[in-house]
This record gives structure tokens, sequence and C-alpha cells, in this order.
């Protein structure tokens, strides 16, 4: 079975003249058809490819985007952390103290003299008050300021 | 006053000590409070900051969904090539024709 064409493609005509008429046989049309179809569809896929291409350039922005904000949040978790530690390093620094003791005279257990001292320590030093009590003599108290040797 | 005075003058090295020592306690105070302050605003950058990523999690979330639906296109269009090629096969010439005469119109 023939099909005839009225077509102005150079492509499929014969005759290059306009308005020719071009015969193709049956099997030929249909490989024609197939073709254009083919086509048609390599467009439609080229066109959501081109999509697909806009979607892939936008999430590289906002993962570009994404990445600056995650180190943005870094180096300020970082800078937080640091005051932080400051922080804890200025409430620390003074550390207060006390307790009660007995000293005795010399290496006997006659006259022992009872203190009890309070104190704030900073770094080595370490400054408080200190109250004592002892047998037949008046309570005595005073300051004491300590460096720690060891 | 005479009191205050005698006291004062008595217990001198006391006083000095118990003043420097509420010198560097409010100096101390001070520093903590200004830091306390920088914390705070850094905690409300840092938040800000972990808002604006979440925004931008979901846009590339939307994104990678909007890929899904471009891949099921594609993945349509060639199942509609398949069909439409086999039924190409079982065409009548005057349906061939009338393809020919729609796709290329005077």
């Amino acid at each position: 079975m023939i099909v005839c064409l009225l077509v102005n493609c150079k492509s499929i005509s014969q005759i290059v003249t306009k308005d020719s008429v071009v015969t193709l046989t049956e099997e030929q049309a249909r490989q024609v058809v197939a073709d254009l179809v083919r086509y048609d569809v390599c467009k439609a896929i080229s066109k959501v490819k081109d999509e697909r291409i806009d979607n892939f350039l936008k999430k590289e922005t906002e993962f570009k985007d994404q990445l600056a904000i995650k180190d943005s949040i870094i180096s300020h978790k970082d800078a937080y952390i640091a005051s932080q530690d400051k922080i804890l390093s200025k409430t620390s620094r003074i550390k207060f103290g006390g307790g009660v003791g007995i000293i005795s005279d010399k290496f006997t257990l006659g006259l022992p003299m009872l203190y009890g001292s309070v104190a704030a320590g900073l770094n080595k030093f370490k400054l408080g008050a200190m109250y004592s009590v002892k047998q037949y003599s008046p309570p005595n108290y005073g300051i004491v300021l300590e460096y720690k040797i060891f | 006053m005479y009191l205050i005075f005698n006291s004062l003058k008595n217990q001198w090295l006391g006083f000095v000590l118990i003043f420097f020592m509420t010198l560097f306690w409010v100096s101390s105070d001070k520093e903590i409070k200004r830091l306390e302050d920088k914390a705070k605003e850094m905690q409300l950058v840092i938040k800000d900051l972990e808002e604006k990523d979440h925004a931008t999690a979901l846009l590339i979330d939307s994104l990678s969904k909007q890929d899904t639906v471009l891949l099921t296109k594609i993945k349509l269009i060639k199942e509609k090539e398949y069909e439409t090629i086999r039924i190409i096969d079982s065409l009548p010439v005057s349906k061939l024709q009338e393809y020919f005469a729609d796709r290329y119109k005077r």
C-alpha cells in the first residue's frame, strides 16, 4: 500500500520543489511516524531534564547556603562555649572554705588550743579570719593570709 | 566617730584587705555579667541561624521531592512513547495520513 504525502520538509522529500508530492511506502510512513514520536518524546524529556538541571542548580545553591549557615552555627557555638568557660573560670576563682581544729602546746596533750577559721581562696592565695580559744587565756582572733607552696 | 576612727587605725590591714577583696569581687561580677550578656546574645544568634538552617533544609527537601516528580514524569513520557510506537504498527493508513495532516497543517 502506498501513502501519499504533501510535504515541504527537505529531510523526507525526494524532490525539493514546493508543494511536491512525495510518495512513501506504508512501512516507511510508519517508520517516519515512529521517528517523529521519538523526536517528540526526546523534546519532552529534554524539557523535563532542563527542569531537573535547574532544580539541581537551586539545590546546589541551597546546599552552599546551608553549609555557610552550619559553619556560622559552629563558630558561634565555639564562641558561646568559650564564653561559658570564661564565666566558669571567673566564678570558680574564689573558693570559700572553713574548718575547726586543735593545736597542741608543743608535743604535750595539755593546754590544747581550739580554733576555727573561714577563708576565701583565690588561686594560690587564701584570705580569711581565725578565732582561737585556749584554756586560761582570753580568746584570740585575727586575719589569715596564706600562700600555697605545694 | 572616735571609736570608728580608732577601729580603722587598729584594724587597718583588715580593712585594706576587705576593701581590695570587695573591689576584686565587684569587678569580677561585672565581667561575669558582661560575659553572660554576650552568651545570651550568641544564643539568640544561634537560634536564628538554626531557624534559617531548618528553612533551608525544608527547601532542599522540597526540591528533592520535585526531582522525584520530574523523574516520574520522564518515566511516564517513556511509557507513553512505548505505547504510541506499539500502536503505530496497528494504525490504519487513513490514520497515518491523518497524523501527517495534523502534524504539518497548511
